[in-house]
């Protein structure tokens, strides 16, 4: 099975939008969503059955209990990140700010302070003819590459005998986008030609870089600026990277994207120049 | 000579994070092993708790992609070599090293974890 991992570099370029397109033109039947922070993808790929539901566990948070508690307030001024809060000389725990270090439960003198392990998302999983993997980390979590990882084996472990699989990822260069890399085949990266969106795809092309990943590039909206595609393309050509087609300025996509509708469903020349990107990424896949 | 290269799901190309990778390939004397990563789902330190593995499994020589700082410290107070991957597939990386062509690992990345 062929691996194929979407990116962007910048958020907004239209990495979901490409996904579902492809999905539809490839019917496939091993998909992932490794947005974990802001999962989009099931609205536009519609999974009719209700999905499998699972924790995701993340580190330990601390919990004073209040009956043992002293309010001596040794805690809060051993705690390093200032997740202690004092309310009325009673202590607790702001769980977003604990780290789970557990210096709190060590210096306490009542015993009042235990670790808990931490709900720090929910994992879904669609089961059809084929496989929907999809996650969604809670606030100021920081396991976001660990969930990625189990959102990505979860549809390798489910996925039935298919050529290809299509994994949505997330924007930018951190955590969640290297854990994405790993195992791919192929990374389409979704350009946009604005300053912005040439800086940060130079970016992600040197993670991508970094993690001997296979690239190619696609530019999205590319008559809103065919001197920033142009320098897209020099830049492809530069550091011999792929460079698999551009997409048109298009009205149809937001009004079919805001419908809930996939691109590859209506009849549009953003459509037909994702058609040809989807043939070329293909090739590729199989050079 | 024992060899370990971090392997990637399909148990043939390296994978190219070593902390979370799933699993280890051990190679000595011409036997191959392959063997889950306890470190891979580890909520942090997963790095110093990988080195710790492969210190435990008396490893002499490490062949990775990268490699972060933490576990670097722990594998140089182990006197354990690390060789830089240039190969897709570890069988491939074994044979470079073997024949003395890969060159050795000094770029340590240091993480950015709230500092820049």
């Amino acid at each position: 099975m062929k691996r194929l991992l979407i990116l962007s570099g910048k958020g907004g370029t239209g990495k979901t939008t490409t996904a579902a397109a492809f999905i539809s033109f490839a019917q496939a039947k091993a998909i992932a969503d490794c947005d974990v922070d802001a999962p989009n993808l099931h609205l536009v790929s519609k999974p009719t059955l209700k999905p499998v539901v699972s924790d995701f566990l993340g580190g330990d948070k601390a919990v004073i209990d209040s009956e043992k508690c002293s309010n001596c307030g040794s805690c809060q001024s051993f705690c390093r990140f200032n997740a202690i809060e004092e309310t009325n000389g009673s202590y607790a725990v702001n769980e977003y700010a604990c780290e789970g270090c557990g210096v709190c439960m060590y210096v306490c003198p009542k015993k009042a302070i235990t670790l808990h392990t931490d709900t720090a998302g929910r994992k879904e999983l669609y089961l059809s003819d084929g496989v929907f993997s999809t996650a969604t980390l809670k606030m100021g979590r920081g396991n976001s590459g660990k969930l990625v990882t189990e959102v990505k084996l979860a549809m390798l472990q489910n996925s039935p005998k298919t050529d290809l699989a299509i994994i949505d990822g997330s924007p930018g260069i951190g955590c969640p986008v290297i854990a994405s890399v790993s195992g791919m085949d192929l990374v389409l990266i979704v350009a946009e030609p604005s300053l912005s969106g040439i800086s940060d795809l130079k970016r992600l092309c040197k993670t991508a870089k970094t993690f001997r990943a296979k690239s190619a590039i696609c530019v999205n909206k590319w008559d809103i600026s065919p001197e920033n595609t142009k320098l897209i393309k020099d830049f492809c050509k530069a550091e011999n990277i792929s460079f698999v087609g551009k997409i048109p300025y298009d009205k149809s996509v937001s009004k079919a994207i805001n419908k809930g509708t996939s691109l590859a469903e209506i009849d549009c020349p953003a459509r037909d120049a994702l058609k040809d990107i989807y043939k070329n990424t293909i090739k590729l896949l199989y050079e | 000579m024992k060899i370990a290269i971090p392997l990637d799901e399909n148990k043939q190309d390296v994978c190219i994070v070593l902390a979370r990778t799933p699993y280890f390939l051990f190679s000595e004397d011409g036997n191959n092993s392959i063997v889950e990563n306890p470190a891979a789902q580890a909520h942090s330190g997963a790095g110093i708790k990988a080195a710790q593995f492969l210190v435990d499994n008396d490893i002499n020589t490490l062949i990775t992609v990268r490699c972060g700082q933490n576990a670097a410290d722990v594998f140089k107070a182990a006197n354990i070599k690390i060789y830089k991957s240039a190969n897709k597939a570890a069988a491939d990386d074994l044979t470079a090293c073997e024949e003395g062509k890969l060159s050795e690992l000094t770029d340590f990345h240091g993480g950015f974890h709230g500092v820049q």
